[in-house]
């Protein structure tokens, strides 16, 4: 067992950490606030998008951008421990690539690419993410397919050189700044359920797709409802084999779900914490107070356990394996402390946890207030708690299912 | 012992519930949380008219003489609706407040104008420090002839912009003293802040603001017996509020549970489902009888503190683990604005904070044990 780092990862630990500390924007913080959260991105502003690209095209320009994707698709060819820290430092700094949509590109959509795309697909698509100029947005889940994803019903029915799609997605991330979605549709209605459904990166400019906002409860325009009118889709656009779309996706869950984020998000939101404290009257009170005091330890202890537990599906990955049940373990501990930490951070801060960010005394940018709001999306975005712990007692630990 | 309503708490509550429903939709709701007074007087003059503004005060101050718990009946009722604007300021925060420590004078004269629906009301209590100990008051009354000249910052002041009267908190030459000043007054100003909650809170400075010797609430220096009396009708009330609040997070989620379908059956077939639920109705029971025990214990006289400071406890946790819980059953649906689940987790929040939070409070219990 070592838990140490290599001298040649702790150099680029350090590399990492002078990069961001140069290159992101004071103007960033002011726009996205002090602790820009992962959850519910920010692209509510065309500056903060514009400068979250002008970031990202300054990874891209390290290899950083793909640090994971192979050389000669545009990426770093490095493995996971360095695509851990580099995650890692960007979040503690609260960086512009800190986004939902970076993890999609990269730890959804390439690597699924990568694995069942034809050479032509890795090319257009993968390079084009490395470089910083395509952004993807997932379209998984529908009204009646969330938790059961392999419930969906959008068709795509082959007609000549195309699929022609119709039907409706929401809670489409990012879809109305997307160039491509990643679909999930129907092929063939007549097979069971897990079966007849296929892949496809979907120009978002096609003719016949509408995509309106849903406005989440941090007032943020983050989700949408993706609706399709028989949209055209080349048959060159199909990822791998037609009718395996689901299995792709489970297994690509399985190697991508790595919330690697969670400790370097949370670490930074308490630091910032203990920052904005220690320089108020009122914070400095509330730091005197052993119940606070023991709040704040038991926070810290639960952000490096979040970081073991994420260094534990790195080790997985690092093995070439499938971190299975690991990814789920960091997951729902991670997305427990992020709500716990919301919650306790608005507790901490008494009457000022609540203030919001525009508001005239508002107390570490607002921070608290609009984590507490976002912090719901941690249990229920990106799979339930509730199917985690599912895979957890199924997969990981050999009990029957139950339904 | 008898744990139901009598019949008479009964036509109320079941009054207040039709009432409200009807003239207190969402959709008003979320009016009131943009609009910059957060009220409208139609709806104030109703509840005049429905006597509920006059509900608790005694009858010789043109009262109904209804009980402390009878008004806590109504406040849940209130929490179940998100009920928006000033009642909560103008009867429990200024009403109670004259009540409690206003001379015959000045209760003859304020409160059947509450009860009529003439006179809005708030408690400037709170200041930059966030604290609810008398030792953190640092607005300073000082004695000008016959005058005092109130000069400080008060914050979280609820409805403080819409309010006629604001009962200041500030020190005097040998303890605190309640001020009842007109809002009007030079030398006040007030901004609005914004809150998770969507309610009105306030920064109130004062700035030299002069005030009749005659406005002293209660005796001069011995304020702060009035604002702890005070402090426990509000937390009592405000956890009323968050308990009925809770209840229809707790309905609103096992409806859905029942008709939402994934894996060709209702969620609520499912025991991970199920099981937040039973943890949901189990809170909800608990927040309801402590809420109402300390109600009860107010109205009958007896010594309430540590029942109040345990009420404000648990329900300040058992508050965010409901509407938490009715979050996770109602997925990214209830992560969406147009979803109501979201007003009662935000409620459920600044009630947590309001009037002390759970640490304040347990320190309290545990003050009360340990002597």
């Amino acid at each position: 067992m070592d838990f140490g780092f290599s001298e040649k990862e702790e150099n680029f630990r350090r590399e990492v950490r002078e990069f961001a500390e140069k290159e992101i924007p004071q103007r960033w913080y002011e726009l996205a606030g002090i602790c820009p959260a992962w959850a519910t991105m920010v692209e509510d502003s065309d500056e903060k998008w514009d400068m979250i690209w002008q970031f990202r095209r300054k990874l891209a320009q390290r290899g950083w951008l793909a640090l994971s994707f192979p050389k000669e698709y545009g990426g770093g060819g490095l493995g996971p421990i360095y695509k851990y820290i580099l995650t890692e430092e960007l979040c503690l700094l609260g960086a512009p690539n800190t986004g939902l949509e970076d993890q999609v590109n990269i730890d959804m959509v390439g690597p699924t690419i990568l694995r069942f795309g034809t050479e032509e697909q890795k090319k257009k698509y993968c390079g084009a993410i490395a470089r910083g100029e395509m952004q993807f947005c997932l379209l998984y889940t529908e009204p009646e397919a969330g938790s059961d994803l392999a419930a969906v019903q959008t068709k795509a029915e082959e007609k000549d050189d195309c699929y022609i799609v119709n039907g409706q997605k929401i809670f489409s991330s990012g879809a109305h700044r997307s160039h491509y979605g990643f679909l999930l549709a129907r092929t063939d209605p007549d097979a069971p359920k897990h079966k007849g459904i296929s892949y496809f990166m979907l120009d978002m400019k096609s003719p016949g797709i509408t995509v309106l906002p849903l406005i989440n409860i941090g007032n943020i325009h983050h989700f949408n409802q993706t609706y399709f009118d028989n949209v055209k889709i080349p048959k060159e656009n199909l990822l791998g084999e037609k009718n395996k779309g689901f299995y792709y996706m489970i297994e690509a869950l399985a190697y991508e779900r790595g919330m690697y984020w969670m400790p370097g998000q949370l670490k930074r939101g308490l630091n910032l914490f203990l920052k904005y404290a220690k320089e108020s009257d009122y914070g400095k009170t509330l730091l005197e107070a052993p119940m606070n005091q023991q709040v704040i330890a038991k926070l810290a202890i639960d952000i490096e356990v979040c970081r073991l537990l994420a260094l534990q599906v790195i080790s997985t990955l690092e093995k070439g394996k499938a971190p299975v049940s690991e990814s789920p373990v960091l997951f729902l501990f991670g997305s427990q402390l992020s709500r716990d930490m919301a919650n306790m951070l608005t507790e901490l801060s008494g009457l000022y946890g609540q203030l919001c960010r525009d508001s005239k005394w508002a107390f570490m940018d607002g921070y608290p207030a609009l984590n507490y709001l976002e912090s719901v999306s941690a249990g229920v975005g990106a799979g339930s708690q509730e199917i985690e712990r599912n895979t957890i007692a199924t997969i990981g630990l050999g009990l029957p299912r139950a339904y | 012992m008898d744990l139901s309503f009598t019949e008479e708490q009964e036509m109320l509550r079941s009054a207040a519930r039709d009432f409200l429903e009807r003239e207190c939709p969402k959709s008003f709701v979320r009016e009131m949380a943009e609009d910059e007074k957060g009220y409208t007087p139609e709806l104030w003059r109703k509840i005049a008219d429905l006597g509920w503004l006059g509900l608790v005060f005694p009858e010789e101050y043109g009262g109904d003489g209804g009980s402390f718990l009878d008004l806590v009946i109504l406040l849940h009722e209130m929490g179940r609706a998100c009920f928006p604007g000033t009642f909560f300021s103008t009867v429990i925060l200024g009403g109670l407040s004259i009540l409690t420590a206003g001379n015959e004078e000045q209760k003859k004269e304020l409160l059947p104008k509450i009860g009529n629906g003439d006179l809005m009301l708030t408690l400037a209590l709170t200041e930059p420090s966030a604290s609810f100990e008398e030792g953190a008051i640092s607005t300073k009354a000082i004695i000008e002839g016959e005058d005092y000249i109130l000069k400080g910052t008060k914050l979280f002041v609820s409805d403080a912009h819409v309010a006629d009267n604001i009962i200041c908190v500030a020190k005097t030459e040998h303890g605190v003293s309640l001020f009842l000043v007109d809002a009007k007054s030079p030398g006040i100003s007030c901004t609005l802040l914004r809150t998770l909650g969507w309610d009105k809170q306030c920064e109130v400075v004062f700035n030299n603001v002069k005030v009749p010797r005659k406005n002293v609430l209660g005796k001069e220096d011995e304020g702060w017996d009035t604002v702890e009396k005070v402090l426990e009708y509000a937390a009592v009330a405000k956890c009323a509020e968050m308990a009925g609040g809770n209840e229809v997070a707790l309905e609103m989620s096992v409806n859905y549970a029942k008709e939402r379908v994934q894996f060709g059956k209702p969620i609520g077939s499912f025991q991970a489902i199920q099981h937040h639920c039973a943890n949901m109705a189990i809170d909800v029971d608990a927040c309801k009888y402590i809420s109402y025990e300390a109600a009860w214990m107010i109205s009958e006289g007896l010594p309430a503190s540590m029942i109040t400071s345990m009420a404000k406890a648990k329900v300040s946790e058992a508050s965010y683990r409901i509407t938490l819980l009715g979050h996770q059953i109602f997925g990214g649906l209830g992560y969406c604005m147009d979803n109501d689940m979201h007003l009662y987790y935000r409620r459920a929040k600044t009630g947590a904070l309001a009037y002390g939070n759970a640490a304040f409070h347990q320190k309290k219990v545990a003050k009360e044990l340990l002597g």
